[in-house]
């Protein structure tokens, strides 16, 4: 399975290259808007379907299109609040389907469109649902586009979770007190053709989401759910501990989330991989996470270097873990990326270079 | 009044409104007793949480020995509202400056799938798709999927959907492979 095209449309650019670029130079989003620390776009962008649509747009300009309109699409819509601005408005719009309906209309390469909603851990899914589809003969090419805004409808809910820091976010430090929203669109085109791609791709490897059963907004202390998934798409992906150089972790800085995954890498002696959480760039952007930090992951594979954890200076009490205080020029042929969010969701994936 | 019907087999479970006045926290309080649940952590959830709870059970219990030879339970859910049931609620705790996490962390849908995990101890995989309406082809597909690869024993597959006193449910549960048409006959 190949994957690859990657857009970003963030407060830091308008492409994958553009973004991991302003990353590679330690540019965060992060500002104070309000009194309350925001990855936010300008005003006016506050629709997610035409930034839906550009995203998608610029993927389809790193695809063969020949290739593609000969062959049976999926899109997936991946977002956990899509047009909530509209509630009191128009309910209709605030319909989940409304975005992937809107969007199969506008490109004629697309054959259906479906939308994947499983929190903080939408993203993955959608890319573990993707390979899984076109793995089975579903389909030949899957295009995922996960977004979401910063809402007040999530920034007054996340508040009165105790979720927010008043600070730039810091993952995986000791002194870590909570989380920045962002908001982003971000578009991964997955094929089963490699010659799809006009840049070469990467391989994706497989990946499951598991639920930890625990709790449906704490994170599970003994890391179960999270080690279970790990566990799974390393057998599912056929590949071993040891051959993973790097992994691109949920880090959203909240005390209970980071620690969790802290357990879980240890546990799963993970000490000497470096590790790092990009929410310190561009803040926790929901329904568009495990999409956005992938195609980061995928730029940091072309470019062999990972970028440094933004926001962390200080190891947490016992933890071992190598996480990235500065960029790192390595050779990356193997990473894992991993998702974990309310409803007790915890995903996985592994991506190769071909 | 509500309707709820099994198909022949008891593999299949069905929830409709005859009539929308049907309020459905009285309903949703009687099949909690009526199953004598007792699971008190069943009154904190949200609506579409109890819906999910109470269409599971009655599956359940239909099927105790199909459950209780199999760990990894599959869930595979759908609807059309989202969690818009409780958004609305959030979105006027906004306006009226009343604002609850209690209320906040069930505006996702796929807070149903934790709520039924974590009721039957299922650390399995689960998806929320969300759709107009039920997509019989897209169900069966990932059900086959999970099936295929050995990553789930058995699937609960169906379509659970509330906003306001407008509910339905449409559950089932399939150990192997299934085609759409058959999904449909099943949950029809």
């Amino acid at each position: 399975m190949f994957i690859g095209a990657e857009n970003i449309i963030s407060p830091l650019g308008n492409s994958a290259k553009e973004t991991f670029e302003r990353m590679k130079n330690g540019e965060s989003s992060i500002k104070n808007k309000n009194g309350i620390l925001l990855s936010s776009f300008s005003s006016s962008q506050n629709e997610l379907l035409p930034l839906m649509i550009d995203s998608i747009s610029d993927s389809l300009s790193f695809v063969n299109q020949t290739i593609l309109l000969k062959s049976k699409t999926l899109l997936i819509v991946s977002t956990t609040k899509g047009e909530i601005n509209s509630i009191n408005l128009d309910i209709n719009k605030a319909h989940l389907s409304c975005l992937s309906e809107k969007i199969k209309k506008i490109f004629n390469c697309i054959d259906k469109g479906i939308v994947v909603s499983t929190a903080c851990v939408s993203g993955l899914q959608s890319l573990i649902v993707a390979n899984d589809m076109i793995n089975h003969n579903y389909y030949d090419n899957v295009i995922i586009c996960g977004g979401d805004l910063a809402s007040q409808f999530v920034i007054e809910g996340f508040t009165s979770f105790y979720a927010l820091s008043d600070a730039p976010c810091k993952p995986f430090d000791k002194d870590r007190k909570g989380l920045n929203i962002g908001e982003a669109i971000s578009t991964i085109i997955m094929s089963n053709d490699k010659n799809l791609y006009k840049e070469t791709p990467l391989k994706f490897l497989g990946g499951c989401s598991i639920n930890d059963a625990n709790h449906i907004s704490a994170p599970d202390r003994e890391a179960e759910g999270l080690i279970k998934s790990i566990n799974n798409t390393l057998e599912i992906g056929n590949v071993m501990s040891n051959d993973i150089d790097f992994i691109n972790a949920h880090g959203t800085a909240t005390v209970y989330n980071d620690g969790m995954e802290a357990k879980a890498f240890s546990k799963l002696n993970f000490d000497n991989i470096p590790v790092n959480s990009l929410k310190g760039y561009f803040g926790h952007t929901l329904g568009a996470a495990g999409v956005i930090e992938t195609a980061i992951s995928l730029q940091a594979m072309r470019n062999n270097l990972l970028l440094k954890c933004i926001g962390f200076e200080n190891q947490d009490f016992d933890s071992k873990l190598d996480i990235l205080t500065e960029n790192r020029d390595i050779q990356v042929n193997t990473i894992l990326k991993t998702s974990s969010g309310f409803g007790g969701f915890n995903a996985s994936v592994i991506i190769q270079k071909i | 009044m509500t309707k709820i019907l099994f198909n022949k087999l008891g593999t299949s479970v069905k929830i409709t409104q005859s009539s929308i006045e049907n309020d459905i926290n009285s309903f949703l309080k009687e099949m909690y007793y009526n199953l004598d649940l007792n699971y008190p952590k069943f009154f904190k959830m949200d609506n579409l949480c109890k819906l999910g709870l109470i269409g599971t059970e009655l599956l359940f219990r239909k099927n105790k020995d199909l459950f209780s030879r199999k760990d990894r339970v599959g869930i595979i859910l759908q609807n059309k509202s989202s969690s818009l049931d409780s958004d609305i609620k959030h979105q006027e705790g906004i306006e009226s400056n009343t604002v609850s996490p209690a209320v906040f962390v069930y505006t996702l849908p796929n807070i149903v799938i934790g709520e039924i995990s974590i009721k039957h101890k299922w650390q399995s995989e689960g998806v929320f798709f969300i759709d107009e309406e039920i997509d019989y082809e897209l169900m069966s597909q990932y059900s086959n999927i999970l099936m295929r690869e050995g990553r789930a024993d058995l699937n609960l597959i169906g379509w659970i959907d509330v906003i306001k006193n407008q509910y339905s449910l449409k559950l089932c549960v399939v150990n192997e492979e299934i085609k759409a048409e058959e999904l449909k006959n099943i949950l029809v």
